[in-house]
């Protein structure tokens, strides 16, 4: 099992730089690419600071590879 | 990028140190006869300062380029001058790849440690040539634990 996230497009959808999204979420930029690359699992205080920042719950940014919709 | 430099300053900043240690040895084996024999003053011993100006010059250099780097990244003076300078924890993720490089390091440190112990077996050989192979060998534990600890970092950043 693989946990996937939905970042990047929702960064997209936002109009959010890596950057920008970064200075949010008070991480580097680095942490949003390996993030959005798949490579890296945020802890639960980083994912709820993203969940905020999109206005959505974390199970709507953050799943599970096989309980993909 | 820093990481890259801030390796080679450690890795510069140990050769200098172990320059300057082999040059002092020179120096301590005089005073060391001389305190042995009881020699009668005037005696004298020469000292290297070559290795101590470029330690102190490249010292400069060094801390004028990460200080203020590294004083935005840590925030504290404290952690500037205490913590090695290829410590990078500025977020979660940074945190858990130092901590992913330190537990490389302390598991090369059960293979690197042994092999130099034995390698001090081959000082009775060289002795005479090299006196101050004791500072090499003791150098080469915290040089490899760096590149283990750098090699780690990058492969998993």
């Amino acid at each position: 099992m693989e946990i996937k996230n939905r970042v990047k497009e929702l960064r997209a959808r936002h109009s959010l730089t890596q950057g920008a999204l970064a200075e949010k979420v008070h991480v580097t930029r680095q942490t949003i690419v390996a993030l959005e690359k798949g490579s890296y699992i945020p802890s639960l205080l980083l994912a709820m600071n993203i969940a905020r920042t999109f206005n959505l719950p974390i199970e709507d940014i953050f799943y599970l590879e096989d309980e993909e919709k | 990028m820093s990481i890259v430099r801030n390796i080679l300053y450690s890795i510069i900043s140990i050769v200098i140190w172990g320059w300057f240690l082999s040059s002092m040895y020179y120096t301590q084996m005089d005073f060391a006869e001389i305190v042995l024999t009881d020699k009668e003053p005037p005696w004298s011993v020469e000292i290297n300062l070559l290795p101590v100006y470029i330690a102190v010059v490249v010292g400069i250099i060094f801390t004028a380029i990460t200080y203020p780097q590294l004083k935005k990244k840590r925030k504290s003076w404290k952690n500037v001058f205490l913590l090695p300078q290829e410590f990078e924890e500025g977020d979660e993720r940074e945190k858990e790849l130092t901590g992913k490089a330190c537990r490389a390091s302390y598991i090369s440190m059960w293979y690197t440690f042994p092999i130099i112990a034995s390698l001090f077996l081959l000082y009775p050989f060289i002795s005479d040539k090299v006196p101050y192979y004791p500072i090499i060998l003791l150098l080469l534990c915290p040089l490899t634990q760096i590149v283990v600890y750098f090699i780690t970092w990058k492969k998993n950043y």
